[in-house]
């Protein structure tokens, strides 16, 4: 990584080399939400650029769906059955006119890793999953501040009991370590100090509560500060604290950015957005998502496709209704089931996608999701959802498919292998489109991202 | 800031940039390597969970013992019935596959395991046999998913797998990196339409080199091939060779049956989990324990002959434990409560194969309960140190020592 | 038909419905009937020549040919009467206006699909001069026969006509539209003469028409041989004929057995069936899971065996019938399935009892003691080996009480189970609104009530406890002593600070006892109402004459999903992964065609020679 950072993270503009089409469009929805139809991409490139991603931050348009799922998800949450939830977010990143919003809440449900079948209770899952999404193109306190008093993160933490006597270090420790600073910015004596903070910290029935008589009001020295602080005031201090602005720009900048490493001089750029603007996330994220390196080569093709990017993005950019409990049981095969991360860390990403046991699964869910039964197409069937005519050879709309869904282009050979099964003798349209996209999932570009 | 990228990238990608160097070598190679060369690296370990808490007193009956008639007024297993070992203590009948492997020098039996201030709880009895915890740490983490955190000897691709439904075993609970859970050899299975085409396309396709500057392309490329290759052993194992008709056809028998599959497919997996549940047996006890029982030494038996006639067997071991034994007294509903120490199993063809330690005896009580002798992490470090080639002190948070299980 | 089968089938039909009540009163002459039965038709197989004097004289009765015209082997066989009348009653059927006055069907009326099929059927109606449906009336007026062969695959399919003249225009006019429609160059049919006909061949498929016969097959060889069959059978005045499936013993069997009524009859030749190795579990004659057995056991234990199995099935206004029949001799059921016959096959379900506004009632006879007994010689190993978990871990929950011994064997075979809609408490609104579910049985010995009560009492104690723990809210314990029964239950109460989910208030489980009933419900309401009504009964042991008898009742049903539209919107979202507008007019849509279902009733009989299956579909005619 020899790039200044100064400039890798300074605003991008399409111009006559690098100008503003399908394929930009789609690397920008691929990203910062789950792929579009090669319809909706052609308007982004209409609409232009600035267009485009003004239009990721605008929220408003989501109160009528977001209504549209509310006594849903009420349903689904009481019938307490966590696996009922995790079908249901699916459902919402399929649906969701918000796409850059559930892609925000999934990454920071990453972040403040979650299990549903450890914490048991479908409602508070359900609480924090909203709280998540409330704060995700929000700012960073609230929702250290919530997550920190939120009953499904302290069961699974088993933080629900910090007695005076004593201090349940758990919720102290993964606050600092995983959420804000990072190993190596804190010391034993800081969790020691922080977890005084949060004695009387309950939860009691499925609710936070604090309980005074348990709290410890002596001093306590947090990160070099003193001071008779409470929980609260702990959360604030973490948060303060130097390394928190550089942990979490580089937590997006591998979520959203580059599978790479990356290291703290190179995010500090976006580092100091973060502190400039109070850690206000929507403010970082169009840094982001405008910025040069976000555009480059480098960037372009540099993630491993997620297993719930690959099959939310195929669903939308297809307009396939899927059974979505099916689709759980097929991701959570990947590893990759949300409101079901496999540990305290959440995701690990990149390159851990993919192995002899998943990449098979990969191939097999696309395999289900194009070939029809039990899907359908919203369009009425795949030809016309990948946009094909009557009597038109791939040619007419092969390219174009292609450049919504692959990052970087496919090798000759590779082209006209999926053109020979697209335009081959025999068998219904469908029947080949579908064999076509399969192959295509079985060659390696198609999983990257 | 230095030293906090240094950590980050090797708890993070350290692992990840291991793979990607096993990845640089051509494929077929490594493989080739891994069939030939049986070092400690090549080992295997298969954990059995007999979740419930199994009985040991008649498990490994302590037939010459007047004290077992007494306590077990209905429940004792005749000292003509016992499957015997020695003048002292005998296998229960059903285990007729154990006495088979102790014949053939193939079972290590470890008596008198438990822990000092034993817990009867099932939760936190089995947590503290999943996590074999180490101070200061939060308590999601499990001895073996430390292994697959922390050891470059687990550094590779799917280094543990554990083979059932439902939720992941703590044990297998990691920090940073991802455990597969996979409930069917069909996950191997490509469903795909016309597969003859699919796969000869894409082999076609994967012979074309892509561009080499890019190295996760690079990676993908490679991982598809194994993909492939593994699917199609794995497939053709599935399709052709008799393993799952030579072991019975009880739950268990089924999960070992695919995992020797695995262990033959050349998959690069070290450690393998399964459970095996039921063994909570407060009332009519005996009819159950026995169906439990012999499901688990007919399934391990099968296990050994098939990994023996593939070649595996010098390199596999096979690993029982259940959260607690139970009381020495029987109730009085014909079943026994919770209890403590109790004797585990260790099956493989390189085992010292007989009994360790001594039986905790029914004279020196504690509490109706048997008194432990051995301390399961004396076990676990056996296995870490003189199985996996994996330094058991950073894992169990101390040192200990190791007994005398295999004859390697 | 031959005078003589038919006044053995009215015999019969007059005995049938009277059903096992009387068998204890016509027992003996039944079986020497039964006796003559078995004679008759043996002595078709004994006696050529008595057959074939059957045959030949339903032969010459031509409205009776239909399966003469099938081999054999032929595996399916269905014929269907007046097949016109059944399409003009579902085209005047009451629940046509309705049904199409629906949204979504309304759209599929205006499909382009549905356009262009109507479009050709216009075509056909000019070109013959008639409407289709009169046309289909009189093309269909001699009975529709369909025989399939499961091993070949080879289908064929034999109509008669009213009207020869109309059946010749049909097909010259169905020809000529093939013909149009033909983009290809080649023809697609050949035509040729055969015995007096014409045969049309085409690629895959081959029709024909001989006088007022039209026949069709996938198979070329099977229509020329159904031909054959038909031009012997019509010309021929030799009591000699070939033969076919109308001369194997199984299928006389059926025949003779068969509603005349009924619209339509099917035949299925089990033998065959089992050959060909199709579906093997079916006819195994035993499974290895448990609900499967306890459920099914005998009805595996007569496929294991019997020849054939058939149906009549009749369409009216009202409702939709089936009565399916399985040769089985019940008193040779075998001992390890005694729990399912009861001994000589005489168990017999309580009657149902009636209390108002149920969902459905099952009523049976399963003897569960002696099913879980009786493991070891229905099940192999290693489900035994499961089920001994099953019961150490039971025991265990029942308070270290024996299950399967004192538990399952405590009660009597006689089972009732009932389910009915639950009216909740004042602010309790739960999301998931299950209905209430009691089972009813009768205890062997009415001293071991307490032991049971205990065994209640303990595991709501363990429930309370695992509860606890989990903070959720607890049940409390009543115990009454009301008009006529005892009731022990419990009610979870919601705490002042409860803002959980309210879904545990689905649940008040209770107990009840009246004489020797034991109730166990659900809910306290439920296992009350049902006491009262035991309480209130006359003769609290009737037996009815089925085995099985299960009763669905529609209005309910359709309350009870009304009451989880939410729910059930939010599961059509989830599994077809719509938004919720298409969400809910799919489950609008269900619950509208709700008020049309009037309720169903499934009556499984074992009589002395066969089993017997009723099952009615009956339809409601909301006023709205």
């Amino acid at each position: 990584m020899r790039i200044d950072p100064i400039s890798a993270w300074s605003a991008w503009r399409p111009d006559e080399r690098e100008p503003w089409n399908l394929m930009r469009a789609a690397h920008l929805m691929r990203r910062a939400g789950f792929s579009s139809s090669p319809d909706q991409l052609d308007v982004m490139v209409q609409d232009g650029f600035d267009v485009s991603v003004d239009r990721l931050f605008a929220c408003d348009g989501a109160k009528v769906f977001d209504e549209s799922m509310e006594s849903t998800e009420q349903v689904l949450s009481s019938a307490q059955d966590p696996n009922a939830l995790a079908s249901w977010w699916l459902l919402r990143m399929v649906k969701s006119p918000t796409p850059f919003l559930e892609k925000m809440t999934l990454f920071w449900h990453g972040h403040f890793a979650t299990g549903a079948e450890k914490v048991a209770d479908s409602r508070s899952m359900l609480r924090q999953n909203r709280l998540l999404r409330d704060h995700a193109l929000g700012k960073f306190e609230p929702m250290v501040q919530g997550i920190s008093q939120d009953v499904a993160m302290l069961v699974y933490l088993d933080s629900t009991d910090n007695r005076k006597t004593r201090p349940n270090e758990n919720y102290a420790r993964e606050l600092m370590e995983l959420f804000c600073l990072g190993p190596g910015n804190y010391s034993e004596d800081d969790i020691k100090e922080l977890a005084r903070c949060f004695t009387g910290w309950e939860v009691r029935r499925n609710e936070f509560r604090f309980n005074k008589n348990q709290h410890d009001q002596g001093e306590k020295t947090v990160l070099g500060k003193n001071g008779k602080f409470d929980g609260d005031e702990g959360v604030r201090i973490v948060i303060d604290h130097p390394a928190t602005s550089d942990f979490i720009a580089r937590k997006l900048i591998n979520f959203f950015v580059t599978d790479d490493v990356v290291d703290g001089p190179f995010c500090e750029p976006v580092a100091k957005t973060l502190r400039e603007s109070d850690f206000d996330f929507s403010i970082a994220m169009r840094q982001i998502l405008s910025s040069k390196y976000f555009w480059s080569s480098q960037c372009i093709g540099k993630k491993v496709r997620n297993p719930v990017e690959m099959a939310i993005g195929l669903i939308r950019g297809l307009g396939i209704n899927f059974n979505m409990n099916e689709l759980r049981d097929r991701l959570a095969a990947l590893g990759h089931l949300p409101l079901f991360p496999p540990n305290v860390k959440g995701w690990e990403g990149g390159r851990h996608w993919i192995n002899a046991s998943t990449f098979i699964g990969r191939v097999n869910l696309v395999r289900q999701l194009v070939s029809g039964a039990p899907a359908t197409f919203e369009a009425g069937s795949l030809a016309k959802a990948v946009g094909t005519r009557d009597g038109q050879q791939s040619g007419d709309w092969l390219p174009r498919l292609l450049d919504g869904f692959l990052p970087i282009p496919l090798q000759p050979s590779s082209l006209s292998s999926l053109t020979a099964i697209a335009d081959r003798n025999g068998d219904g349209q469908d029947q080949r489109i579908a064999d076509m996209i399969t192959t295509l999932a079985g060659m390696p570009e198609f999983h990257l991202n | 800031m230095m030293t906090t990228r240094r950590q980050f990238i090797q708890t993070a990608f350290g692992s990840a940039a291991l793979v990607s160097m096993s990845h640089s070598v051509p494929a077929v190679l490594l493989g080739a390597s891994r069939q030939t060369a049986l070092s400690g690296e090549d080992r295997i370990l298969i954990v059995i969970e007999l979740g419930g808490g199994n009985d040991g007193l008649n498990t490994v009956v302590p037939y010459g013992d007047e004290n077992y008639y007494k306590n077990r007024f209905t429940l004792a297993i005749g000292r003509n019935d016992v499957l015997k070992i020695d003048d002292h203590v005998g296998l229960h009948p059903s285990l007729r596959g154990f006495s088979k492997l102790l014949e053939q020098q193939q079972l290590a039996i470890v008596q008198g395991v438990g822990y000092p201030n034993p817990n009867r709880s099932h939760f936190e009895s089995m947590d503290l046999w999943h996590t074999a915890h180490r101070v200061s740490e939060n308590a999601h983490l499990g001895w073996l998913g430390r292994c697959v955190d922390e050891s470059p000897v687990l550094a590779g691709e799917l280094p543990a797998i554990h083979y059932g439904d439902g939720r992941q075993p703590l044990a297998l609970g990691t920090r940073t990196r991802q455990v597969a859970s996979i409930n069917s050899l069909e996950q191997f299975r490509l469903n795909v339409g016309n597969k003859r085409k699919f796969t000869d396309t894409i082999r076609g396709d994967l012979a074309i080199r892509r561009d080499s500057n890019n190295e996760l392309l690079g990676f993908i490329h490679e991982s598809a091939g194994l993909a492939l290759r593994t699917s199609e052993r794995i497939e053709n194992v599935l399709d052709t060779s008799s393993t799952a008709r030579d072991f019975p056809g009880t739950s268990l028998g089924r999960k070992l049956a695919a995992i020797s599959q695995l262990v033959d497919s050349g998959l690069p997996t070290r450690i393998y989990y399964v459970t095996h549940n039921g063994f909570d047996t407060h009332s009519n006890q005996a009819a159950a324990h026995s169906g439990l029982l012999s499901e688990l030494g007919d399934a391990i038996a099968a296990l050994m002959t098939d990994l023996q006639q593939r070649g595996h067997d010098k390199r596999t071991a096979v690993l029982t434990f259940s959260e607690f034994g139970r009381r020495v007294r029987e109730n009085a509903s014909r079943g026994t409560d919770h209890g403590t120490a109790a004797p585990l199993f260790i099956a493989g063809g390189a085992v010292r194969a007989g009994l360790t330690n001594k039986h905790p005896g029914l004279t020196e009580l504690d509490q109706g309960d048997l008194k432990f002798s051995t301390d399961y992490r004396n076990v676990y470090a056996t296995v870490l140190d003189k199985w996996l080639g994996i330094d058991s002190t950073p894992i169990l948070g101390k040192s200990y020592d190791s007994l005398d299980l295999f004859r390697v | 038909m031959s005078k003589l089968s038919r006044s053995k089938t009215n015999f019969l039909k007059s005995n049938v419905p009277v059903g096992p009540k009387m068998f204890g009163r016509l027992n003996a002459p039944f079986r020497t009937l039964l006796l003559l039965l078995t004679v008759a038709s043996a002595s078709d197989v004994v006696f050529p020549s008595a057959s074939n004097a059957f045959q030949s004289r339903s032969a010459q009765d031509n409205s009776e040919i239909g399966a003469e015209l099938f081999p054999v082997e032929t595996t399916i066989y269905l014929r269907l009467e007046r097949g016109g009348d059944v399409v003009e009653r579902l085209l005047n059927h009451p629940l046509r206006n309705p049904i199409e006055a629906l949204d979504q069907v309304k759209a599929g009326l205006k499909s382009p699909q549905f356009l262009q099929f109507k479009l050709g059927v216009g075509l056909i109606e000019s070109q013959v001069g008639e409407q289709w449906l009169p046309a289909i009336k009189s093309l269909t007026g001699g009975g529709v026969n369909v025989g399939f062969d499961a091993k070949s695959q080879v289908i064929g399919i034999a109509v008669k006509s009213d009207d020869e003249e109309l059946l010749r225009k049909t097909a010259g006019a169905i020809l000529g539209f093939a013909k149009t429609s033909n983009k290809g160059d080649k023809p697609v049919f050949e035509v040729s003469d055969y015995h007096g006909g014409k045969v049309a061949k085409f690629e895959k498929a081959t029709i024909a028409r001989m006088g007022a016969w039209f026949l069709a097959s996938n198979n070329h060889a099977e229509l020329i041989s159904m031909a054959d069959r038909l031009h012997e059978l019509e010309t021929s005045t030799e009591s000699k004929q070939k033969s076919s499936l109308a001369s194997t013993t199984p299928f006389l069997d059926a025949w003779q057995a068969r509603d005349i009524k009924a619209n339509g009859f099917v035949f299925a030749n089990l033998q065959p069936l089992r050959d060909s190795g199709a579906a093997k579990e079916l006819f195994a004659g035993s499974t290895d899971q448990p609900a499967v057995e306890l459920f099914f056991g005998g009805i595996l234990e007569a496929l294991q065996e019997a020849s054939f199995v058939s149906a009549n099935i009749s369409i009216n206004d009202q409702q939709i019938a089936a009565n399916v029949r399985l040769p089985y001799m019940a008193d040779e059921s075998p001992e390890n399935r005694e729990f399912f016959f009861g001994n000589m096959g005489l168990g017999r379900a309580p009657v149902p009892i009636e209390v108002p506004g149920l969902i459905g009632q099952v009523v049976t006879y399963r003897n569960l003691g002696s099913w879980w007994l009786s493991k070891e010689e229905l099940f192999p190993e290693n489900v035994v080996a499961q089920l001994a978990q099953g019961d150490s871990q039971l025991s265990t929950l029942f308070g270290g009480v024996d299950f399967g011994q004192d538990v399952l064997g405590g009660l009597h075979p006689e089972m009732r189970l009932l389910v009915k809609e639950q009216t909740f408490g004042e602010g309790i609104d739960p999301d998931i609104k299950l209905p209430a579910i009691a089972i009813v049985s009768r205890l062997q010995n009415p001293d071991s009530e307490r032991r049971f009560r205990i065994s209640f009492q303990s595991l709501v104690g363990l429930l309370n406890l695992d509860d606890s723990g989990m903070d959720r809210p607890q049940i409390e314990l009543v115990s009454t002593r009301e008009d006529g029964y005892q009731l022990t239950g419990g009610q979870y109460f919601p705490e002042g600070d409860y803002s959980g989910d309210l879904f545990v208030f689905n649940f008040s489980p209770a107990m009840a006892f009246h004489d020797d009933y034991m109730i166990v419900s659900s809910t306290m309401e439920f296992a009350r109402e049902i006491a009262e009504s035991i309480r209130d009964l006359d003769d609290n042991t009737a037996t009815s004459d089925s085995n099985t008898l299960i009763q669905l009742h529609g209005a309910p049903i359709k309350h009870a999903l009304a009451a989880n539209r939410e729910s059930l919107i939010a599961n059509s979202m989830v599994e077809r992964g719509t938004g919720r507008d298409e969400a809910e007019s799919q489950i609008d849509l269900l619950l509208e065609l709700l008020d049309y279902a009037g309720g169903a009733k499934l009556d499984y009989r074992i009589e002395p020679d066969a089993m017997q299956l009723d099952l009615q579909l009956k339809f409601a005619n909301p006023a709205r």
